[in-house]
This record gives C-alpha cells, sequence and structure tokens, in this order.
C-alpha cells in the first residue's frame, strides 16, 4: 500500500514540475512564466518530497519532507513577487494581447530593449519641424490636442495635415461570436464603422475650423485599419505628430478604454515629452 | 528501499518526466529572449533540483539526500531574490540624468 502512495505522489510531483517546465517553455510573456513556475514548480516538488517521504517512511523523514515544503511554500511566493515586479520595472514587455495594465501609473516602468531612446529622443528634438500631423480621434483630450497642432503649425510656418484613422481593427474585435451570430457581428461591426465615420467627420469640422481661424493650411487623409503602422508610415524626418492623451483611434466606440500612452509605448513608439497632468496631447517626432 | 514492480514502474515514470522538465528549464534559459526570463528558468531548475534530490534518496537508498534537498529548498530562493535587486537597480531610468 505505501509502495502505492509513492508512487502515486511521485508521478503526480513529477507531472506537475514537467507542466511548469512546459509552462516556462511555452508561454508568450515573461509574467505568464513566472506564474506557472512559481505555483505549478512548487506544487510539484512538494508533491514529489511526499512521495519520498512515503518510500523511506521513518520519523526523520516526515520531519525533514514537511520542513523542506514548508519553507519551499514560504520562499518561492516571495522570490516570484521580487521577479515579477523587477522585470515590470526593468520594462519587459507585455503579452501583445494583453488588454489591460493594471500597473500602469502605478509602478515607474523602464525601456527594457532600448537604453539608449532617451538620448536618440533628445537629439530628435531640436530637428526642424517640417510638418505638423495631428491625429484625429474623437474623445476628451481631443480639443487640447487640435489646440497645440495649430499653435504649432503657427509657430513653425508650416502646414498642418490631419490624419483621420479609424481603428476597425479594434472596432471589429466584438468579441466571440455565438453559433449562428455572426450576421448580427456583421452587423454590429458595420454599425460601429458608421459610427466612427459620422464621429471622424464631426471632428474634422471643428479642426478645419480652428486651420481657418489662425491662417494655417490644412490637408485631411482618412485611413481605415491598424492606426500602429499607419501612424509609423507618417512619421518621417521633420515630422511632427500630435495625439490626444485620451482619444484613441476608435473614437469612443469600442467597449473597452485605449489609452494612447501605453498603445504607443507598447509598439516602442516614443513620445517626445511625458508631463503627468491633465489633458496635454501626446507629440511624437519622426 | 521498497520493491515491487509497480513502485519500480512508477520511480522510472517520474525520473523521465523530471529529465524532460528539466530540459525545458534549460532550452528557456539559453533561449532567453530577456534576463528575467533566464532567472525564472533557473528558479525553476532550482526547484527541480530539489525534486532531483528527493528522487536521489529512492535510487540511491541513502537517506541524506532528503537532508541535501531540505538545504536546497532552504537556499535556493537567495539566488533569484539577489537575481532580482541586480534587475531592478540596473534598469533605474536614465531620465533622472542631466
Amino acid at each position: 500500500m505505501m509502495a502505492f502512495f509513492s508512487a502515486f505522489f511521485l508521478i503526480a510531483g513529477a507531472g506537475l514540475c514537467l507542466v511548469a517546465a512546459l509552462g516556462i517553455l511555452r508561454l508568450p510573456d515573461f509574467f505568464m512564466r513566472m506564474h506557472a513556475a512559481t505555483k505549478a514548480g512548487v506544487a510539484g516538488c512538494g508533491l514529489l518530497l511526499v512521495g519520498v517521504a512515503f518510500a523511506e517512511p521513518s520519523a526523520g523523514t516526515w520531519i525533514k519532507v514537511t520542513i523542506a515544503i514548508a519553507f519551499l511554500l514560504l520562499t518561492q511566493p516571495i522570490a516570484g513577487h521580487l521577479l515579477a515586479r523587477a522585470g515590470y520595472v526593468a520594462g519587459v514587455p507585455l503579452w501583445g494581447g494583453t488588454r489591460e495594465d493594471q500597473l500602469e501609473g502605478e509602478l515607474k516602468r523602464g525601456d527594457f530593449d532600448h537604453p539608449a531612446s532617451a538620448v536618440f529622443r533628445r537629439k530628435n528634438m531640436n530637428q526642424k519641424i517640417e510638418k505638423v500631423v495631428l491625429g484625429i480621434a474623437s474623445g476628451p483630450g481631443m480639443d487640447a490636442a487640435i489646440t497645440h497642432a495649430v499653435a504649432m503649425a503657427k509657430a513653425h510656418q508650416v502646414d498642418l495635415a490631419g490624419l483621420a484613422i479609424i481603428d476597425t481593427s479594434t472596432l471589429h474585435d466584438v468579441g466571440p461570436v455565438p453559433l449562428g451570430g455572426n450576421y448580427y457581428a456583421k452587423q454590429l461591426r458595420n454599425t460601429l464603422t458608421a459610427g466612427a465615420r459620422r464621429r471622424v467627420a464631426e471632428t474634422v469640422e471643428v479642426v478645419e475650423e480652428a486651420a481657418t481661424q489662425a491662417g494655417v493650411r490644412f490637408g485631411l487623409y482618412v485611413e481605415e485599419g491598424d492606426p500602429i503602422p499607419i501612424l509609423r508610415d507618417r512619421l518621417t524626418d521633420g515630422v511632427a505628430l500630435v495625439l490626444s492623451r485620451q482619444a484613441w483611434f476608435d473614437h469612443g466606440l469600442a467597449d473597452r478604454k485605449i489609452a494612447p500612452m501605453s498603445k504607443l509605448k507598447h509598439h516602442r513608439i516614443t513620445p517626445a515629452s511625458e508631463p503627468r497632468d491633465g489633458d496635454a496631447p501626446i507629440v511624437v517626432f519622426g | 528501499m521498497m520493491g515491487g514492480t509497480l513502485f519500480a514502474a512508477g520511480v522510472a515514470i517520474s525520473g523521465i518526466l523530471l529529465f524532460a522538465a528539466m530540459l525545458c528549464a534549460g532550452l528557456r534559459i539559453v533561449r532567453g529572449p530577456s534576463g528575467p526570463d533566464r532567472v525564472v528558468a533557473l528558479d525553476l531548475l532550482g526547484l527541480l533540483g530539489v525534486a532531483a534530490a528527493g528522487m536521489a534518496v529512492i535510487v540511491s537508498g541513502s537517506v541524506a539526500f532528503i537532508d541535501i534537498a531540505l538545504g536546497v529548498a532552504l537556499i535556493g530562493f537567495l539566488a533569484t531574490v539577489a537575481f532580482a535587486g541586480f534587475i531592478e537597480r540596473g534598469s533605474i531610468d536614465e531620465e533622472e540624468g542631466p
């Protein structure tokens, strides 16, 4: 009977250890890997030690195994917590599918793979601005961005280009569709896109008015698709891109709130300055 | 030490599983891609070391190996904590400078 218990616990423990190691190998980002290693690892190791104690049953073995498991349970969560914190502060990138970063703004984050980005930024800020591009989204913070972009174009005596993007990649993601729901999902997508187009038209009117009042020449581009590659394309030398701090190109229609700042940083587009206060727009230099 | 084919098979299977787990963790250490990834894999490898010391008790029949498992379980996390401090301090952002 003891042999049966021992074999059972040994296999269960080693199996959990293997699950932990597979998690380390297969999961997509650092934080998930850490999650797998510290939880399944401790459980597997503890079960395996229990199996060992069943195989060599004596008071001494049982006591030592108990102490070993107790210490594993005490120490590994601490190690995991410290490591996750260090990784976050160091700026290890999150998985591309991450929807929400709850530590955003709580902990300061570094730039893990680009330690030289600060120098790069400063160099580019002294460059002459040849064109101001205003990302046209709808929502809070857009007025501040419009004012800023118009003032910038006037100060540098350059043209203002409005870049209206409809983020179809976000708007078309309406969540899991039940069997037979495809027709309604399609309808919902069309409604959302149409709504976004309407809001773009409203915002463009406001921008046009502000530009004419300031005497700045204004041109408009309209694009639909994933905003990040479109923005990247526009960010050539001498371009200053102005974005609202709070409004993203889903035009407030997506069911989740998208923070432009973290979205840009996530895709390694580095803004020029980072005032933490209020509605001050985001400025990116090409 | 106990006999029985069932027990022997159990020990063999768990040994193989443990070996596969070590291979996976080792592969992650080699692959990276970032430092913290490697440290996490190293941490898991330490845990697997505790498990391997436990297996050594059964395979060799010497109960002394359980002390090794206990010792590794006690101090194994220190390396991880030290690495975590190193990563965190090493990443203090450059924006503080002039």
